[in-house]
């Protein structure tokens, strides 16, 4: 549960998603679920060219477990409050 | 007597439903007002991030490497999905310098929530915008282009994960995973 409260403080902000399969796709996190599937708004993929199927998409539903990373701005991330949240096993 | 406490109650409903209405008018346009609530009551589920494409057009990109492109009915809290008027599309990558691609017409499909990768809503003004540069071609050859592609990538794939296997790593590579 942690890492849904987590995802679910970077909701309205831009992140990236990048997939198993070498995708990446930035996007505002529009919404975050228990099994971390994503919702992404105002998607681009970073590497559009190989990839051009995605340009007439809007908003983009991810399952979590094709998921590699996400990047997010640092700026977003209060480590201490994690740090503490993790220690308290939440 | 009897009758005052019901029309009480019932003027509350009433005034309650104003509120709510006036609420749902504060907020934007009319579709995102449905997934805006559904968004509130349902956080946790899989449910309120696919309610606000249902009836429109999508695209969905399933684990062993299908593009499916159809209007969506239905689907529940594991992202089964139910299409109408389905199109399967493939798309050829690295064939020199002109895109490739075939489709052909599908119909409905039920497609379990695990093999789903991802579901985007389509812009229906420019879902054929990248389809211009490309080379349309009959969907039996793409379909064999592709197979053989695949085969090749299981072959490279299986090799490598051996290789690394012999010096200790472990590869993710699956052959039901060729998204």
């Amino acid at each position: 549960m942690l890492f849904f409260s987590f995802f679910k403080t970077l909701v309205d902000q831009e992140v990236t998603v990048e997939l198993k399969n070498d995708i990446e796709i930035k996007g505002v996190l529009k919404s975050v679920d228990q099994f971390l599937n994503l919702k992404l708004d105002n998607i681009s993929c970073v590497n559009e060219d190989k990839y051009p199927h995605l340009k007439s998409i809007k908003n983009l539903f991810i399952r979590g477990s094709t998921v590699r990373y996400v990047h997010m701005n640092p700026n977003s991330v209060d480590c201490t409050l994690l740090q503490d949240a993790s220690r308290r096993g939440m | 007597m009897s009758q005052s406490p019901v029309n009480q109650g019932s003027a509350q409903q009433q005034q309650q439903q104003q509120r709510g209405q006036s609420q749902n008018q504060n907020q934007s346009s009319g579709n995102q007002n449905v997934e805006d609530l559904y968004l509130e009551s349902y956080a946790f589920t899989t449910a309120a991030a696919i309610v606000g494409s249902v009836d429109r057009k999508i695209f969905v990109s399933l684990r062993d490497g299908r593009y499916l492109y159809g209007i969506l009915r239905t689907f529940d809290q594991f992202a089964n999905l139910v299409l109408q008027d389905t199109i399967e599309r493939i798309y050829l990558k690295d064939e020199g310098s002109t895109k490739k691609f075939g489709e052909t017409y599908r119909g409905v499909f039920l497609i379990r929530g695990e093999n789903v990768v991802m579901i985007g809503e389509l812009d229906i003004d420019t879902e054929d915008e990248h389809l211009q540069d490309m080379q349309q071609i009959s969907f039996e050859d793409a379909s064999n282009q592709i197979q053989q592609q695949r085969k090749q990538r299981i072959k490279d794939e299986t090799a490598k994960s051996k290789q690394m296997l012999a010096k200790g790593l472990i590869s993710d590579f699956s052959s039901t995973d060729l998204y």
